[in-house]
């Protein structure tokens, strides 16, 4: 996470790359991608040699590659894509790649300074973790999932260390896959793992564990909880004790557990995406309280107006008071803040933010092929041909717009009294 | 026994029909609304389409691929629901005027039912896939369904002991009218539930028709 | 009339895992899940019920065994459901063996009974029910809960690792701009209007079939993606397998992909079991009334391409060809008429199947039952006879199959009865013989 106090939030305007221009000058410009402060703006292109390169803010890296894709801006603000030469592949940060190769590589991940990366890679017929330009030397039948650590200290991989011959459905049950933190496997294996999740000293790892074919639970640390259940959803551990949390199911239906034990009274019929606020008092979550009734529930407390189709990830206020969601009703995509569903609806609606006094809801959304940002209900009446995420500063006073106006890219810092008008 | 039969015997199986019935209906709708994903996606407009064409003659193509079947159980039914409605005795004996059938056709109307009912006699009996379904209690459920139209047919000619027959009819009548709610005989009550319930999964849920 | 009783098949995934069982744990296990199932469907049908018969003439594998009252859709209730109602849950192991043959191997689930029984009675339901008590048993057949495993631990059902997916799509790109240059398989592209799923046949064995469906998307001018990461593969075994978590779990990831990537729909493959899955009877396991993003399968999208000119047709296959119905999306989801509508607009010799469109015959390998392998090939075959002749009857040369498991079902069919005729998908009609590639679009010299 970048520290949104150290970027410039001195209001006006700037163009920072000619996109149509671009698009002109390359063989072919592939997915545009945009750094969090908004003053890089990024894309792979293929050039005239059919080898690739990564472009930003109109700037060619200096080398090319046989392939280039995945260009993605670290939490430190480098430009990172996944590249291959002479059929090896790595990763590449501002064009400079690392300097270990592997048969294959996806998937790369950061500390949260962006110090330190990881991905996942193979190397021959082998599986592993590669972090900060360095593979684990245990290898793995397969790897499916992983994360680092906030800090940088802990790269963590969903792994299958047994190998399963064909169709041994009993070899599988026994259990093969389990979890490797920094390349040493849990001793217990499970049928399935699923989800990686931090304790907030970034100590303990938790993953979803499936003990037979009908029962499953959490284990934190390899150790699964003694309380079984016959589901569980993705885990996270509460910012301020550490206590895990995660949603399973019982007779009664989709509950709260912590630490194994339910928190939250009666049974919903789906509960998932569980979202602390900043203080961690409160607990959101996604739920449904009847088929096709979805809303939001905080502290085991559902909204009292619900949406048919879908439900995203809950966002809390500063002070822990608000809540807001997308929401979706009969195709129809909008934002809901404590409960009160927009007036207006979209073709589509990004995750919304909130003002850090709190008076102001804000969102990206699109309607009619063109992107605009909404608050509190109402459009600002310039309509954009592209548009990434707009964040509220620190001291709620402005708003930064990256966008794309008549192929051209802005950052754009704005009063938000222009933007909420 | 005869005016035990004819009157507060026949009033009681009403009863027990009218309140077996109206219990059935209750208990699976409330079970429906434990189900989750029925209710939600009942919509009449599907239910009424699919039942329609259900309760139409050679409305269906599997009515189409079996036109003697269809065409017995089409008459049977019909005949089995409203030969003792509008038949005349049945009106006289509750002291009731009403549009009533003219004695031939409520002959020729019981005289299906019992046709009918042989010859479902024999598909079960002789049908493989028919036979390999059929319990005692389906053998039993269709007697007892015949065994009111028979009497009656019986009683009318006055073959065998008047009084007797009568009797046997009146009963028979009574039984029958218990045995609907809580009897296969149900799927009188319950076609239109499950054939809407059908018609929306398949309507409103799959963008397509059940018939 | 003379039946004979079923031939003896071994499972290992069945036979196994019954003998560990005790009589015991069976009964518990189908008194636990008739407890719960014996809901207002499960009441009303089994009280409703007259044993009439009528769903025998809809199913494919009664009228290929000449009627015989043990494939008979009634008479597979009657051997499951039926059985472990009446005697509480204390039936016999051999019993269960049955059982678990007939929901997992002689039922597509397709359907077609309930369009032929008076009362319109989900008799598929009855089948995933057994299907259900057997999984929580552990009795599943064995290549049937491999494919389940795989879907577990990958997400998809056939084992494909994270790079190997990645690497097909990156690989079938550059097939892809052999016929058009500038073609892309866009991966991760947050914002798309579309996100296209297939299922793991097609990276595993079917490659060009993504080669195919960027050579149609970039032709068609869509802003589409597809994801690198899982959910990718739209497919659910365990739905069929009686696996109702891992099912949510797969359908979950599937339209949360889609979610992650802000598409406004999700445009599938040539699958029906997959739109069964994504539309219509996977997402009522995760509480979603309707899918939550919308699913088009690939007969619907290609009539939309087609009727509104975005693909042009420049020359229409001559060759005298037919085409299948396959049952989870037409009887299931009415796409029929539009699939004619395409075959028309394609094809100047198209011959149509008699019964069609929601009468069409299943191919006997959906449902989940070409999915319990070798061992129980021989009785799938032999099962749609009737699919073998209404295809012969067209006399055509080729078949279209917008569906993977009718691909392989009709291609095995075809083979065992010596009906000549070759077995194609839809985008390879359009790829290979008909579509014209756009003037803008092809190679500069």
């Amino acid at each position: 996470m970048q520290d949104k106090k150290n970027w410039n939030w001195d209001a006006g305007k700037e163009m920072l790359a000619d996109v149509a221009a671009m698009r002109k000058a390359y063989a072919d410009v592939h997915e545009f991608s945009v750094s969090a402060d908004g003053t890089k703006i990024a894309a792979p292109v293929k050039l005239e040699d059919d080898t690739f390169t990564a472009v930003c803010n109109g700037q060619a890296w200096e080398t090319s590659f046989e392939k280039l894709w995945y260009a993605r801006f670290s939490p430190d603000n480098r430009l990172t894509a996944l590249v291959m030469e002479d059929d090896a592949w790595t990763l590449a940060a501002d064009g400079q790649a690392w300097e270990e190769k592997f048969s294959y590589a996806w998937n790369p991940k950061f500390s949260a300074d962006g110090a330190h990366a990881g991905m996942q890679v193979k190397q021959d017929f082998d599986y592993t973790l590669a972090v900060d330009g360095q593979a684990w030397e245990t290898t793995f039948l397969a790897t499916r999932d992983f994360a680092i650590s906030p800090d940088g200290a802990l790269g963590v991989a969903l792994v299958q260390v047994e190998n399963v011959p064909e169709a041994d459905i009993w070899k599988f049950n026994s259990g093969t896959w389990t979890v490797a933190v920094n390349g040493a496997a849990w001793d217990r294996l499970f049928m399935n793992v699923w989800g990686i999740a931090f304790s907030p000293d970034c100590k303990r790892v938790a993953t979803q564990v499936r003990l037979d074919s009908t029962t499953y639970t959490l284990a934190v640390d390899g150790k699964p909880w003694d309380q079984t259940f016959t589901s569980v959803w993705e885990p996270k551990f509460r910012p301020d004790n550490g206590a895990l949390l995660a949603p399973a199911r019982n007779a009664s239906g989709w509950t709260l557990v912590e630490n194994g034990n339910p928190i939250w009274d009666g049974g919903f019929s789906q509960l998932w995406y569980i979202t602390f606020s900043c203080d961690a008092k409160r607990i959101g979550a996604v739920v449904a309280t009847a088929l096709g009734k979805w809303t939001i529930a905080v502290d085991g407390k559902p909204w009292k107006n619900s949406w048919r189709d879908l439900v995203v990830g809950p966002v809390f206020s500063q002070d822990t008071s608000k809540t807001a969601a997308v929401v979706k009703h009969e195709n129809r995509w909008s934002i809901a803040v404590d409960g009160e569903q927009w007036p207006d609806t979209y073709d589509m609606a990004w995750d919304p933010a909130i003002s850090p006094d709190n008076r102001l809801v804000m969102a990206k959304v699109e309607k009619g092929g063109k992107y605009f940002i909404g608050v509190n209900g109402k459009l600002f009446s310039q309509a954009f041909d592209a548009l990434w995420e707009p964040a509220f500063s620190p001291d709620g006073s402005k708003v930064l717009i990256r966008c794309v106006e008549g192929g051209k890219y802005y950052r754009w810092v704005a009063p938000v009294s222009q933007i909420a008008g | 026994m005869y005016e035990f039969v004819s009157g507060p015997l026949f009033w009681i199986s009403l009863a027990i029909c009218v309140a077996g019935s109206i219990y059935k209906l209750v208990t699976v709708i409330k079970l429906a609304r434990k189900d989750k994903v029925v209710l939600p996606y009942m919509r009449l407009s599907y239910s009424m389409k699919s039942i329609g064409r259900w309760i139409t003659p050679f409305g269906t193509r599997s009515m189409r691929l079996t036109p003697i079947f269809t065409a017995v159980a089409f008459s049977f039914h019909i005949c089995l629901l409203f030969t003792p409605l509008l038949l005349l005795a049945h009106h006289e004996l509750l002291g009731i005027r009403l549009i009533h059938l003219p004695d031939p056709v409520a002959h020729v109307m019981t005289a299906i039912v019992i046709i009918g009912g042989l010859f479902f006699l024999q598909r079960r009996l002789l049908v493989p896939y028919v036979n390999n379904v059929t319990y005692f209690s389906d053998i039993l459920l269709l007697l007892l369904v015949m065994a009111p139209f028979v009497t009656g047919f019986l009683a009318y000619y006055q073959w065998f002991d008047y009084r007797t027959v009568i009797t046997l009819h009146m009963i028979f009548g009574c039984v029958m009218l218990v045995i609907i709610p809580f009897t296969r005989i149900v799927h009188m009550l319950f076609f239109a539930l499950t054939r809407a319930y059908m018609a929306c999964e398949f309507g409103y849920v799959r963008n397509s028709q059940d018939w | 009339m003379g039946f004979k009783p079923r031939e003896e098949v071994a499972d290992q995934g069945i036979d196994k895992r019954l003998e560990e069982l005790s009589l015991e744990q069976i009964e518990q296990t189908i008194n636990k899940v008739l407890a719960a199932e014996m809901n207002a469907r499960m009441t009303a049908y089994l009280q409703t019920c007259v044993h009439c018969g009528l769903c025998a003439n809809a199913c494919h594998y009664c009228l290929s065994h000449n009627m015989d009252p043990k494939y008979a859709p009634v008479g597979k209730v009657k051997d499951t459901v039926w059985e472990m109602v009446k005697k509480k849950g204390k039936v016999s192991k051999e019993f269960m063996r049955t059982a678990a043959r007939i929901a997992y191997t002689e039922c597509n689930t397709c359907r077609r009974c309930s369009m032929y029984c008076p009362f319109g009675i989900d008799i598929a339901y009855f089948i995933i029910t057994t299907r259900r008590i057997c999984h929580l048993l552990g009795i599943v057949p064995q290549y049937e809960q491999d494919t389940v495993n795989s879907h577990s631990a990958t997400f998809n059902q056939m084992w494909v690792q994270q790079d190997e997916w990645i690497d097909t799509l990156q690989w079938q790109e550059e097939d892809a701009q052999g016929k058009i240059p500038l073609a892309r398989i866009p991966l991760e592209k947050e914002g798309a209007d579309i996100m296209y799923s297939v299922i793991a046949p097609e990276p595993k064995i079917l490659a060009q079939l993504l080669a195919n469906a960027s050579i149609i998307m970039t032709a068609a001018g869509m802003s589409w993606t597809m994801p690198a990461t899982d959910g990718w593969d739209n497919s659910n075994m365990a739905m069929f397998s009686g696996d109702f978590e891992t099912s949510a779990r797969l359908e979950r990831l599937h339209h949360e992909t889609a979610i992650r990537l802000k598409v406004k729909r999700i445009v599938m493959g040539e699958c029906g079991h997959a739109y069964r899955g994504a539309v219509y009877d996977g997402p009522k396991s995760n509480s979603w009334m309707f899918p939550p993003i919308p699913v088009v399968h690939a007969i619907d999208f290609y009539h939309e391409i087609i009727t509104q000119g975005k693909i042009k047709i420049a020359k229409k296959f001559d060759k005298p060809i037919t085409v299948q119905d396959p049952c989870n999306v037409i009887r299931n989801a009415g796409l029929g008429m539009k699939l004619r509508e395409i075959m028309k607009a394609t094809c100047s010799d198209f011959r149509d199947v008699e019964p069609r469109l929601g009468h069409n015959y299943c191919c006997a390998a959906g449902g989940g039952v070409i999915n319990c392998g070798p061992p129980w090939k021989k009785d799938r075959v032999k099962g749609n006879k009737i699919k073998a002749e209404q295809l012969r009857a067209t006399g055509a040369e080729y078949v279209v199959t917008p569906c993977h498991n009718c691909h392989s079902g009709i291609e095995d069919i075809l083979k065992e009865f010596n009906v000549h005729m070759h077995v194609i998908f839809f985008s390879e009609l359009l790829v290979d013989h008909c579509m014209e590639i756009p003037e803008h679009l092809k190679a500069k010299d």
